[in-house]
């Protein structure tokens, strides 16, 4: 019996690439391509530069794929060489300096600051500004905070795919998610009490 | 103050709705009784409802419509860039002994004639080459040769530019299916094969043997 191309799962279609079919290749692409792209765009934030890193993602996998040997899901896999990649990425820039969590709890008066778009309370915020509003309280986050943030929240991953790519314990995922959580609590309150008023 | 301790690591995942049935009644229960604990789930909750008010990243067309190209680009860019690092360890590796064998084995007069064999052999396969193979073959826009340059960088700068031309599509392809020689008969072809170019016959035949080893064609 034939399987519909849209019910296979990543492993059949692996297994059709290293049979030689570049059509299963291109499949396993075009599922993920937008997931990979929009993970990236949330670290590079430009769109020329999440393409150039989701293509190298994908050029990765092409070039590693017959010999990988499966540890965790293709999926993670995935994400794994994504985030690395995301990495190498921002270290070629210059980092925003961000507030520890820590140093956060330590002075409650030394809140972290809200987004510049917040001076303004008046107004009313598009879409766009949301966009921008949250990027903004994103990069406030450690970097961990940040990367289990992003995994969870806007890439579906699950508790375990996240510590997976990370490497990290299950329980650590959770609470870099707790402390991003309280963080972004922090920073988007004006805004959401803003809607609140509106 | 703050919320309580015991609790309140667990308000991220009452707000996501991952914990049970008796783990989100023993928080409730708390809730109705903590009002710093209730206040503190409560902006959780209504920070996740205005997060889920951002749109999706979506990306936009033209970039995605040329996105399987561009890998397929990067591939076959990364392809040709090992293989002429592999054909340059190989060479470098074996011309010097080789050299050396031959000045031991031969004396000079016979070196010469030795010598003089290997390039007619060398013509006779470049002139099959261009009247058998390259028929077919596509002209393409000759690339800048410079003259101090070995055949290899001359092929890796040939199909750095073939790359970034409009044919990268087709190269990719080569590539994808293990098809070098395609490859390499277009380079002979549009470099302006020269019959007496040896350095570019001896990279040819080492590129095909490597072709014919591991692809068996």
């Amino acid at each position: 019996m034939v399987i519909p191309v849209s019910r296979q799962t990543d492993e059949q279609l692996i297994e059709q690439f290293r049979q030689g079919s570049v059509q299963a290749f291109e499949r396993l692409m075009q599922r993920y391509r937008d997931d990979i792209c929009a993970y990236a765009y949330r670290h590079a934030k430009s769109y020329e530069d999440a393409e150039d890193i989701a293509q190298e993602v994908f050029a990765k996998v092409y070039r590693a794929l017959p010999a990988w040997k499966p540890q965790a899901s293709f999926k993670t896999w995935l994400y794994t060489i994504a985030r690395n990649l995301c990495t190498d990425h921002h270290r070629g820039r210059i980092r925003r300096p961000t507030q520890s969590l820590e140093a956060l709890q330590a002075d409650s008066s030394d809140e972290p600051t809200a987004p510049d778009s917040a001076n303004d309370p008046v107004r009313n915020l598009e879409e766009s500004e949301i966009h921008t509003v949250i990027a903004e309280a994103l990069d406030q986050l450690s970097d961990q905070q940040k990367e289990v943030f992003v995994l969870y929240h806007y890439q579906h991953l699950q508790i375990k795919e996240i510590a997976k790519v990370l490497e990290i314990a299950d329980g650590t995922v959770k609470m870099h998610r707790h402390r991003a959580m309280k963080k972004l609590r922090i920073l988007l309150e004006p805004y959401w009490k803003l809607l609140q008023e509106g | 103050m703050k919320p309580c301790d015991r609790f309140e690591e667990r308000y991220t995942e009452y707000v996501y709705g991952e914990l049970n049935a008796s783990e989100s009644q023993l928080i409730e229960a708390h809730l109705k009784e903590c009002a710093l604990c209730a206040k503190e789930a409560a902006a959780l909750r209504r920070t996740l409802i205005f997060l889920e008010r951002e749109p999706d990243v979506v990306m936009p067309q033209e970039i995605t419509r040329g996105f399987e190209q561009g890998v397929y680009r990067r591939i076959a860019f990364e392809a040709n860039q090992r293989m002429v690092e592999s054909t340059n360890g190989r060479i470098s590796k074996w011309a010097g002994p080789l050299s050396h064998i031959r000045s031991l084995l031969l004396p000079s007069s016979w070196q010469w004639f030795v010598q003089g064999g290997l390039m007619a052999a060398s013509l006779a396969f470049g002139i099959w080459i261009g009247t058998s193979q390259f028929k077919s073959a596509t002209p393409l826009k000759p690339s800048s040769v410079a003259q101090n340059d070995t055949a290899q960088q001359r092929l890796a700068r040939h199909w750095q530019e073939e790359i970034q031309s409009g044919l990268d599509e087709a190269h990719a392809e080569r590539y994808l299916r293990g098809n070098m020689n395609a490859a390499l008969e277009q380079y002979a072809r549009l470099s302006e094969f020269k019959a007496n170019d040896t350095d570019l016959i001896a990279q040819v035949q080492v590129e095909r043997q490597e072709l014919i080893k591991r692809t068996g064609i």
